[in-house]
């Protein structure tokens, strides 16, 4: 990779300055420089400038990395434990089964959403996922975007209308248009149509958080503390019970209120008039503000997965580099910044990123930089003691003695020796990340408002005691994940850094 | 050696400014500060004065002005009139006399506050702590001992769960579960007394006995500060404890209706403690279990590979003299070491456990300043925070030097 960087040093750096510059300028708004100035010129200007910082000094050292990564992940002692790694049933199929998921987490918007994907209004099909559109173009009442689902019921019902005029003769114009060129409407909705963050106040009766739609009880439970059944002015008497409610006659002889409930929650008594049961199927109800538990928890698994993963991969980076440089040239600079690594990483941990985010009051990017600024000393440490190790071995002098620079030793020669901590602590590092954003979000100081999260789920229901599903369906989630992930992280370990503990007896 | 504990003392100067000037920035940089919070605060007044008499046009010009005069003012109270340099030095002068400053939000200085919270704390993180302890070494060292058995397998199935579920979620499902919101009702909802025990209460039993007020002859009640005022004479009662109850008539000592913590006898406050004290210690345990487990299991296993191990064996020793004796105490050098951590450990986790049980401690304090922006109190925790962490860090290293002698810092 760094050879062929070297022969077409212009190409990648004219495309690396590109793609620096893309990020960075995608990043001005989300890192704060906006509230800096309101001017674009100087957004555009700061991204440029870092851009082409970073294509200087960033893309040898990428190109370098690259090469002790590729030279990691190809050695023969890799290909060995990676085998083992495939041989650990347990490891491997977790291992497949987290990739795919977050794979497939990143088409979610296709799986899991409340928007149409497709839209066919008057013979034009329009892909409505990703762009915003008025309800007006698509024959609707009202302003702001269509609700896609409503829609859907409504096209159905026009169509069969349209179809009954055409038999009747009594067909408009537009009705002959729509027959002989359009077609019908249709409204191709993903495959479980409910948003993260879109409130379904207006489509299901009682108030928040909604029981999932298959536990009747808890949804007569709900109707019924909302005095939305139909009760009986008269207590009804042993007989009525038996004939009219086939309820057991003991019943009778309770109170008028709590006859009333036990009729209601045994599913005997009829809703008001007005009131429908819900509809759709909301398989994990929905939070205090009436959004879809389940698109929440699968939104939050990808947004949870891709912070650990973005943190700890930056934290890396930073620890790997410093941990090198440290090992590598060792002497005062080692000292010196040492001492510095080691005030840093004094810091008490999870209170200062509080006070942080309080502070900041973060968004997705900021949430990650303030977490790698507390989090990257770890892999350090490893780095370091893997250098000073390898340094002193006889193939860095014999590298030295053919005249290969440092940078060359470094990245070429004992990097790739040293990953070996770098790759079996991954997993747990990972299991740490996730565990820092729930936390975060629980308290009150990560992700801004409407970002579908777990933690913010939990902190739910803690105070919603009564409505289980708030609780369960966060924690069982994660669950599922760090233990999937813990599963993993063992199997690399055994895989790469296998202790073999000899016993006697 | 000695030399090395006096730099890491030295050093612990360089890290203390480090992380307070840090934060100390970062709370005078950034919007929504004390003044701005009290700008809206006297907004809010002003515009609920101005409601109130009737808006005539005078107040509404001064509303939500703020005249240069009074922001100056302002400014000087919560001590922003100064560059935020000198504002750090004049704020860590006072730190080092002890001085953290006056709360916003309760009035009350920040030292007093501390001070009154730690031992909540303190007893829960300990109790967690030595609890914890006296389950993991145990299990590690059978673990251990049986490596590759049943029981070895089966136990590291409650490794993996308790690895996946932090403990303060499991406290969360717990409390669902158990505190009477959808399940079962055994376990109180939080807090660290109970507030209130009717006769309903399993601790009713445990309940003192007391009198009425109105059965106090009159000139008992005027001895005392606090009954004087109380005008409900019938409703209100005193219970053994108090000193007036020795003028109580015989015949009228009854067992109270109804009372809270203070109430009950030596035993039904202690089990009514160890009763709100369950659940959270569960989650302290929880948090540490697995790692502390494995920890101990991977320590002794380690060790009983060692050479001094087969030399043990070859002179003749039984296997319960090798592993008890010899094995297990080099085993446990690295959870002793652990014991220097056990300060800032027992505030660490406790943000969150604190947070979910509503324990009034350290870690309730600090998330609760930050939510209402009550900076002396924040910078007050995280002074203690890492005084906490660096002298754990200190005491660590100095475990080390004096249980495994071979280890020599230099």
């Amino acid at each position: 990779m760094k050879e062929k960087y070297e022969n077409n040093k212009r190409l990648f750096d004219a495309i690396a300055f590109f793609i620096f510059w893309a990020i960075l300028y995608r990043l001005c708004p989300e890192i704060g420089v906006k509230s800096l100035t309101s001017n674009n010129h100087v957004e555009g200007v700061i991204s440029l400038i870092l851009a082409a910082l970073a294509t200087v000094y960033l893309t040898p050292v990428m190109a370098s990395i690259g090469d002790s990564f590729s030279m990691f992940f190809t050695s023969p002692i890799f290909k060995r434990r990676w085998r083992k790694f495939k041989s650990l049933k347990r490891g491997y199929y977790s291992f497949i089964i987290v990739i795919t998921l977050f794979v497939l987490s990143f088409f979610a918007e296709f799986l899991i959403n409340g928007t149409a994907i497709f839209v066919k209004y008057q013979g034009k099909v329009k892909f409505t996922l990703f762009s915003y559109e008025k309800a007006r173009d698509f024959g609707m009442s009202g302003y702001g975007s269509p609700n896609y689902r409503a829609m859907k019921e409504i096209y159905k019902q026009r169509n069969s209308e349209r179809a009954k005029r055409l038999r009747l003769g009594t067909a408009s114009q537009e009705d002959i248009q729509y027959n002989n060129v359009w077609g019908d409407d249709w409204v191709w909705m993903p495959l479980y149509p409910y948003g993260p963050t879109e409130s379904l106040l207006d489509e299901l009766p009682c108030r928040p958080p909604h029981p999932p739609t298959w536990a009747k009880g808890s949804w007569r439970d709900a109707f019924f503390e909302e005095a939305l059944f139909e009760i009986p002015a008269d207590k009804p008497d042993a007989k009525t019970l038996k004939e009219q409610y086939s309820a057991p006659e003991s019943w009778a002889s309770l109170d008028a209120p709590m006859l009333f409930r036990n009729l209601a929650l045994a599913g005997k008594l009829p809703l008001k008039e007005g009131v429908t049961p819900p509809k759709g199927n909301h398989i994990l109800g929905t939070d205090d503000r009436g959004r879809d538990v389940f698109a929440r928890m699968v939104y939050g698994f990808r947004i949870s997965l891709a912070f650990a993963l973005l943190t700890n991969f930056l934290s890396y980076c930073i620890g790997i580099s410093f941990g090198a440089l440290l090992g590598y040239y060792g002497g005062k600079f080692d000292i010196v910044m040492q001492r510095f690594v080691e005030i840093w990483s004094a810091m008490p941990f999870l209170y200062t990123v509080m006070i942080f985010a309080s502070i900041m009051i973060p968004n997705f990017w900021m949430l990650v930089g303030i977490l790698v600024m507390f989090n990257w000393m770890g892999m350090t440490y490893y780095i370091r003691a893997e250098f000073l190790r390898e340094k002193s071995k006889d193939y860095v002098a014999a590298a030295k003695a053919i005249g290969c620079n440092d940078s060359t030793i470094i990245f070429k020669h004992i990097l790739p020796n040293a990953l070996t901590p770098v790759i079996s602590f991954a997993p747990f590092a990972v299991i740490a990340g996730i565990g820092s954003l729930v936390s975060l979000d629980f308290l009150g100081f990560g992700l801004p408002a409407p970002t579908p999260s777990w933690g913010e789920l939990l902190g739910q229901g803690l105070g919603n005691l009564t409505k289980p599903w708030l609780i369960l369906s966060p924690t069982i989630a994660m669950f599922l994940t760090l233990l999937l992930v813990s599963f993993i992280g063992e199997a690399i370990r055994e895989a790469f850094d296998p202790k073999q503990y000899s016993r006697l007896r | 050696m000695y030399s090395y504990f006096i730099r890491r003392f030295l050093l612990m100067i360089p890290t203390f400014i480090g992380i307070t000037f840090l934060c100390f920035t970062v709370t005078r940089f950034v919007p929504g500060g004390p003044v701005e919070q009290a700008i809206l605060r006297y907004q809010q007044a002003m515009s609920q004065s101005g409601e109130a008499g009737g808006g005539t046009a005078s107040s509404m010009d001064t509303q939500g002005q703020i005249s240069e005069e009074m922001m100056t003012r302002l400014k000087e109270i919560y001590g922003f009139d100064k560059p935020f340099y000198h504002a750090y030095a004049i704020w860590l002068w006072r730190v080092l006399h002890l001085d953290l400053g006056r709360s916003d939000t309760y009035s009350r200085p920040v030292w007093d506050l501390i001070v009154e919270k730690f031992p909540i704390s303190i007893i829960f993180g300990l109790t967690g702590f030595l609890l914890s302890y006296s389950i993991c070494i145990p299990l590690g060292v059978w673990k251990a001992v049986k490596h590759g058995s049943g029981f070895d397998t089966g136990s590291s199935i409650f490794v993996f769960i308790a690895y996946s579920i932090p403990g303060w979620t499991a406290g969360v499902l717990l409390l669902m579960l158990l505190g009477g919101g959808s399940f079962l009702n055994i376990v109180p909802l939080g807090g660290v007394e109970s507030t209130l025990i009717t006769p309903d209460s399993k601790l009713y039993s445990y309940i003192q006995d007391g009198g009425k007020v109105s059965d106090l002859p009159a000139a008992e009640i005027a001895k005392h500060e606090d009954l004087k005022d109380i005008k409900d004479t019938e409703k209100s009662f005193i219970n053994s404890e108090h000193p007036a109850f020795k003028a109580l008539p015989k015949d009228k000592v009854i067992k109270l209706p109804q009372g809270k913590h203070s109430d009950l006898t030596g035993f039904g406050r202690f089990l009514d403690v160890g009763w709100h004290m369950l659940l959270p210690v569960f989650c302290y345990v929880l948090g540490s279990f697995a790692s502390m487990t494995v920890l101990m299991k991977n320590s002794l296993m380690e060790n009983l590979g060692q050479d001094y191990v087969r030399t043990a064996f070859a002179k003749g020793l039984s296997e319960k003299t090798v592993i008890f004796k010899h094995a297990l105490r080099n085993s446990l050098i690295p959870l002793a070491t652990g014991l220097g951590h056990m300060f800032s450990l027992i505030l660490a986790g406790s943000y969150l456990i604190e947070k979910v049980f509503n324990i009034n401690g350290f870690g309730l304090l600090g998330y609760e300043s930050l939510i209402a922006r009550d900076y002396p109190v924040t910078l007050g925790i995280l002074v203690i925070a890492s005084m906490l962490k660096l002298i754990g860090n200190i005491i660590s290293d100095l475990l080390y030097c004096i249980i495994d002698p071979r280890i020599r810092f230099s």
